[in-house]
């Protein structure tokens, strides 16, 4: 049953995670004020790899 | 007419008592109904960290150290953003904005705030709870105030750190360290406050636009928020199914799932563009429950 839950878990966390960067990717080249760089990128992809190295970790301790 | 009367009647009790009136003040500078569901994720950390309910007087010097930490932080926040503020509807009747208290006593009451939670937490509960405390402070004033806010539109993604750190603290107090549980925690109210802020930052855009500050819908537009909110819901969504992987109860599964779907459904309808209801309200409205209301799972499940 919690492996069930964690596979579930990891669809959902990362396929929205590749669907938020790949939507905010798509829309740096418009970007209205201040120029993409390396930093917006870093705070686009930071997160959503931290929540994927969280699933890995669930699976490592997982009863 | 009221809203008139009201300030009348509140102006003429500020004249009579004068000090009455700058106690409320100072209170409304630590905001205190924010800080309240900030307390809440701690005391349920606490819970799940004792795995069973924690002594009474833990609780209560915790709680008094993380309202002063929190509190603190928040009037150095509106110290930093009275520019700001000053121009944002919203905000426009905050005590620096208005003048009743001076930039310069608020500053020096928030940090003096801060130090007093640092010193309550670190001889009263743990000073691991202490320092976690402290980085709370200087990710919210430091990291997201004086930087992100005004330059990226990622700043509420990336600053919703801070928020994520009262857990920590709660779980710290209790034991002195952190295990993996208490990083779930964190997690968990870190990828709830891109839906949270977004779905806030749709009712409040015109003010952040004439305030100058890059939130998502102001650079990018509502649709483009409405996809992001959907998407961090779902993000959200299933981060609060790891802990079950990872060890807690089914108490704690059905609980994340009943109050996930909802979300889910109303993240759904805004990004549908339903004009049938205010949907980013209802959404903003729903997710300070459904965070509360999920810690509070979180703490049955673990003195169950």
């Amino acid at each position: 049953m919690r492996l069930v839950v964690l596979i579930i878990a990891a669809v959902l966390v990362v396929g929205a995670g590749l669907a938020i960067i790949r939507s905010m990717w798509g829309m740096r080249a418009p970007l209205a004020r201040g120029a993409t760089s390396g930093t917006e990128t870093l705070w686009l992809v930071l997160p959503l790899l931290m929540s994927v190295a969280l699933v890995a970790w669930t699976a490592w301790v997982m009863p | 007419m009221d809203r008139l009367g009201d300030a009348v009647s509140t102006a003429a009790a500020d004249v009579a008592t004068p000090g009455r009136g700058i106690v409320r003040d100072l209170i409304t500078l630590t905001k205190p109904r924010i800080i309240s569901l900030l307390l809440v994720t701690t005391v349920c950390a606490m819970f799940a960290a004792q795995q069973g309910v924690p002594s009474g007087w833990l609780i209560l010097w915790t709680v008094i150290g993380g309202y002063l930490s929190a509190g603190g932080a928040n009037t150095i926040n509106q110290y930093v953003d009275r520019d700001i503020d000053a121009v944002m509807g919203r905000t426009e009747r905050r005590p620096i904005v208005t003048g009743r208290i001076s930039a310069g006593a608020a500053l020096a009451f928030g940090v003096g705030l801060v130090i007093a939670s640092v010193l309550v937490l670190g001889f009263l509960t743990t000073w691991l709870a202490a320092g976690l405390s402290l980085v709370g402070v200087l990710l919210y004033v430091g990291l997201y105030t004086l930087w992100l806010k005004r330059t990226t539109i990622h700043n509420i993604v990336i600053g919703g750190a801070a928020g994520a750190i009262p857990p920590l603290v709660g779980w710290a107090a209790v034991t002195g360290d952190l295990a993996f549980g208490a990083v779930l925690l964190f997690a968990i109210v870190f990828v709830w406050t891109p839906p949270h802020f977004w779905a806030l930052a749709l009712m409040l855009e015109r003010d952040y636009d004439e305030a100058g500050v890059p939130m998502l819908p102001v650079v990018y537009g509502e649709q483009a928020t409405r996809v992001q909110v959907l998407l961090w819901s779902v993000v959200m969504f299933g981060t609060t199914l790891l802990p079950y992987a990872a060890g807690a109860g089914v108490t704690y599964l059905v609980g994340a799932v009943v109050l996930g779907l909802p979300f889910l459904w109303m993240a759904g309808k805004l990004w549908r563009g339903d004009r049938d209801r205010p949907w980013a309200a209802i959404t903003f409205h729903y997710s300070l429950a459904y965070l509360a209301l999920l810690f509070v799972v979180v703490a049955v499940d673990a003195a169950a």
